[in-house]
């Protein structure tokens, strides 16, 4: 064929909203209705934001003139006789069918609308023009579950989704032995910290021997109390000190100083100093592996915490074999390990959803939060964490509403444990938020994140990437509502936190990428070219 | 290249089945599927027996079975001066039943229905309802005033009582409650309009009669509420007794994945002893040599190429180059229907003709629904078929095969033996469980 290619201009600026597969998905999506014009087709076109989806069914009806817009009311059940009933006289262009959602109830088991429309797969043919399903992802995933036949009954899919970053589940904490603490009401704790830090004051900075263990355990103990009550830099401080107490006692190769790297080293990752905390889980690792059987609890501690800032650094294979192998070893240690053996399901868990293996996944998180439920019982911080693992894999998998009763639930006992204002709080109202979004419930979703955002900002500091994940999920909610000017500047700040992320750690926050792709598309929404937009992403990036 | 062009070509290349009058279009797959020919052995089993057989026919979706029955049909309805043809009865389940829930009386009033509607229309042979009658009277006893039911002719009263089964699972349920204790007699009501419609035919120099039950292949497999198997496996094993017991030549489609599942033998026992599988054209070797393989390629050309004859479009115009059409058929695992669907999707992909871009989208977007649908336990039996081409099967690994066969993740072919290929749609999928990182950002 020697007859040069030529490429049509894309005639509106509408579609420039996105990333260039979806630019490439309407076009296809023009396309497919200019060559099925006349014949029966049948498309979805998947989009999870309301806006986004009139803007682009605006454009082509300005394009196409005679789209059958039918518009579904809440609770259709026979979505056919609908648009037969309905049908203009002449044949349309095209027939978009929009708001199923409205007809898919929320908690629901049976979907009438679905099994009704599975039976009335071929009658839409008798339409003649192409027919396209404008559907949210959950409803797409509904579709493809419970009416399979007109799943697969599709001629063509079109794509037009905003990514989201979503927050990083909690991360299992390795500390043995601070069930009590954990367990202790916001206000206990601040009585127990008194307490402590008067003891700790009377053995002063040069305990005796015999006071050493416990004053290392106090520091421990004070320094996780510290971490409950955003005291970060507290906590370091006893941390630090405890350090110092065994390695001076002990010497550099004992295992209670290797407790004491290894408990530093989780503090230290939890404020986002990850390659210090990563260097002192090595060490620590190293000094038991030495020191002590293959197969001690202890050595499943350390593993633990080496494992959790790989997952932080998003390092997932090595993390996942650090984790079977810890795995094997507390499957060795019969009842003593009990609740460690929770954290590493759950850490584990969290890979394998990562590398969407949901289904071992579920089974792990569920398995975790039994253990919890039957060791320290149902209201209780570590249960609250495998609760709120198996809520983002269930919402994630979209059983919605099992997933909003524990992320609720979830909430109500952080609140009490950790008080209203702490980062796990901050991390429920956050996966809150993203579910009411999921379901359309977007005005109530913007002030939990806005707590969220602040409560981050107050405990983490504003250079936190738990800031920069909470700045991305607003401006995706703020785009959602239309209101792209105030969505610019967070997402900017985001990008620039994952930026000094990368710079300190070295490696790539895992929601780095889609807050970068989020900010190109929120760009091109402004109204700035492809290219235009591209150009300022880099300059952020490039920094000052 | 005009918006008229490209519309022609999407409408030429329908992945439905081809209808009757569109004989032009068909291409004779079979040298690339095994050399099987079962249209000739269903039609020939159907002549070498007088009186009634029953056979099904079974094939993933979009491998040509309703093509095949489509031919078949031809051929039994071709008569020469010796062999007089018959009268084929083709009943689209699909228009008669409710595919979420099928049972077999609602395949026995589809079949009459159908039976009795055709004749009348296309033979003017006006049957009696004979049994019917009572059991219309007995049905109408049974459902009282809720279901408005009332005829003495035959084709009025089917109509009427699979318009109920079909509009509400309410009604169909009360109407099943009240067949089911009956089924003999309307078994035997059947039998009685299934002789006069042959003696009918007869008369008027037909050989005999050939129903054709299209798509029950495409029932919804699901849990059966109380039998403890599967809906497909209700229908087709434990109603077998009913389901073979009409009274004339009967052809079923059935669920690929009943065919392999562990009722196989059950299955060819209960019906005939074969068990045909129109199975994919070979497009590529055996695994783990996987070659393309010239003459199926060739094949696929010689399909697209008639379709464009059919509206005047040369060969060459469709396609950037040789090798993409190529690629795009190898694209395609031998899947006829997929092949209709991807030249679609191709040429919405950019203008005409068809480029990289073309190809280059069709991998992707089937790319991506197999993502979604594959599970960890997938991967092994995937990874099997890829070295072997073949699947050891196991209690454990029976579900993750009826499913991948189920989704077209892998595909059966039959040349001189059978055996299988990983959907080249996979292509660029790997196991999840042997690498880390996610493939797609």
């Amino acid at each position: 064929m020697s007859q040069a290619r030529r490429k049509k201009k894309r005639p509106t600026a509408v579609v420039q909203h996105e990333s260039t597969r979806q630019v490439g998905d309407f076009a296809a999506l023009r396309r497919m209705l200019t060559a099925s014009q006349h014949t029966f087709s049948l498309s979805f076109a998947v989009c999870n934001d309301r806006h986004l989806r009139n803007e682009l069914i605006e454009a082509l009806q300005a394009e196409f003139a005679d789209v059958f817009l039918l518009e579904l009311p809440t609770d259709t059940s026979d979505v056919y006789a609908l648009a037969k009933n309905n049908r203009p006289a002449a044949r349309p262009a095209a027939i978009f069918v929009l708001d199923l959602e409205a007809s898919l109830p929320f908690r629901a088991t049976t979907y009438p609308a679905l099994k009704s429309l599975n039976s009335s797969r071929e009658l839409w043919e008798s339409f003649a023009c192409p027919v396209v399903f404008w559907i949210a992802d959950y409803a797409a995933a509904l579709i493809a579950t419970h009416a399979q036949d007109f799943w697969r009954y599709r001629s063509h899919q079109f794509e037009f989704v905003a990514e989201r970053a979503h927050v990083s589940d909690a991360i299992a904490e390795p500390f043995p032995g601070y069930e009590m603490i954990d367990a202790l009401p916001f206000e206990e704790k601040r009585f127990r910290i008194a307490e402590l830090e008067q003891r700790l004051r009377e053995v002063g900075e040069e305990p005796s021997l015999d006071l050493l263990p416990h004053s290392i355990n106090w520091s421990f103990e004070l320094a996780r109390l510290f971490e409950h009550t955003n005291q970060y830099d507290r906590g370091l401080k006893q941390l630090e000190r405890a350090r110092r107490w065994a390695e001076t006692s002990y010497g550099s190769d004992d295992s209670r100083t290797a407790s004491a790297l290894g408990n530093l080293g989780h503090l230290l990752a939890s404020i986002g100093r990850l390659n210090e905390a990563e260097s002192l889980a090595r060490q620590a690792l190293a000094i038991d592996e030495k020191n002590l059987e293959p197969d001690d609890p202890r050595i499943a501690t350390r593993l633990d915490n080496l494992a959790r800032i790989l997952l932080l650094t998003n390092r997932l294979p090595e993390a996942e074999a650090l984790l079977r192998r810890e795995l094997e070893i507390l499957s060795r240690t019969p009842t003593s390990a009990s609740w460690l053996a929770s954290h590493c399901l759950n850490n584990l868990a969290m890979i394998l959803k990562e590398t969407n293996r949901k289904d071992e996944a579920e089974l792990y998180m569920r398995k975790a939060l039994e253990i919890d439920e039957a060791v320290v019982g149902p209201r209780h911080p570590r249960t609250s964490t495998s609760m709120n693992n198996l809520a983002n894999l269930l919402e994630n998998t979209n059983r919605l509403a099992e997933s909003e009763t524990l992320m609720r639930n979830v909430l109500e006992i952080d609140t009490h444990f950790f008080g209203t204002n702490h980062p796990n709080v901050a991390r429920d109202l956050s996966n809150l938020a993203t579910l009411l979004n999921k379901t359309n419930r977007l005005s109530e979703a913007e002030p939990l994140l806005r707590r969220a955002l602040k409560i981050d900002e107050d405990c983490l500091g504003p250079q936190h990437p738990d800031v920069a994940v909470d700045l991305n999920n607003l401006a995706i909610l703020l785009e959602d509502m239309s209101r792209h000017e105030e969505a610019e500047p967070q997402l900017k700040r985001a990008l620039e936190i994952f930026k000094i992320f990368k710079h300190q750690t070295g490696f790539e926050h895992p929601a780095f990428q889609r807050a970068m792709n989020n900010y190109r598309s929120l760009l091109q929404a402004l109204g700035k070219s492809e290219e235009e937009a591209t150009e300022a992403l880099e300059t952020v990036l490039a920094g000052h | 290249m005009s918006d008229d062009l490209a519309r022609k070509i999407y409408r030429v290349f329908d992945p439905a089945p081809l209808r009757p009058g569109q004989q032009d279009l068909y291409v004779d797959l079979d040298a690339v599927r095994g050399h099987t020919n079962i249209v000739h052995r269903m039609s020939e089993k159907i002549r070498l027996n007088q009186g009634a057989t029953c056979q099904v026919l079974t094939g993933h979706r979009g491998s040509g079975k309703s093509t095949e029955l489509w031919r078949l049909r031809t051929e039994l309805e071709r008569h020469n001066d010796e062999e007089p043809s018959y009268f084929v009865v083709p009943v689209q389940a699909d228009d008669e039943l409710d595919r979420n829930d099928v049972d077999f009386p609602d395949v026995l009033i589809a079949i009459v229905r159908q039976l009795a509607h055709q004749l009348r229309e296309r033979v003017k042979i006006e049957l009696k309802p004979a049994h019917f009658a009572d059991r219309f009277s007995s049905l109408k006893r049974l459902l009282g005033e809720a279901i408005s039911f009332d005829a003495t002719e035959l084709n009025l009263g089917l109509t009427k009582l699979t318009a109920s089964i079909k509009s509400s699972p309410e009604a169909r349920d009360r109407i099943r409650k009240a067949l089911e204790p009956d089924t003999d007699n309307w078994l035997a009501a059947a039998n009685d309009v299934i002789g006069q419609s042959i003696l009918g035919l007869e008369k008027k120099g037909y050989r005999g009669l050939v129903i054709i039950v299209d798509d029950l292949d495409k029932m919804i497999v699901r849990p059966h509420d109380s039998a403890g198997c599967t809906t497909s496996e209700y229908l087709f094993v434990h109603r077998s007794a009913q389901l073979t017991a009409f009274k004339c030549h009967l052809i079923y489609t059935l669920p690929l994945e009943l065919a392999y599942s562990h009722h196989e033998s059950k299955i060819k026992q209960l019906y005939g002893g074969h068990l045909p599988v129109v199975p994919m054209t070979k497009i590529f070797h055996k695994p783990p040599k996987s070659t393309p393989y010239k003459a199926g390629i060739e094949r696929f050309r010689a399909v697209i190429d008639a379709r464009l004859k059919e509206i005047g479009v040369g060969p060459n115009d469709l396609f950037e180059s040789d090798r993409i059409r190529d690629d795009l058929i190898k694209l395609t695992g031998g899947q006829p229907t997929e092949l209709m669907s991807m030249i679609r999707e191709a040429i919405i992909t950019d203008d005409l003709p068809i480029g990289r871009a073309g190809v280059n989208r069709c991998r992707i977007e089937s790319m991506r629904s197999y993502r979604r649908m594959l599970r960890i336990d997938h991967w092994p039996v995937i990874e099997e078929v890829r070295r072997t081409g073949q699947v050891v099967r196991t209690s454990e690994n029976e579900t993750a095969f009826r499913e991948l066969l189920d989704s077209r993740a892998i595909l059966v072919y039959n040349n001189d033996d059978e055996w299988y290929g990983v959907n080249p749609a996979l292509g660029g999928l790997e196991n999840p469980a042997s690498k880390s990182s996610e493939a797609e950002s």
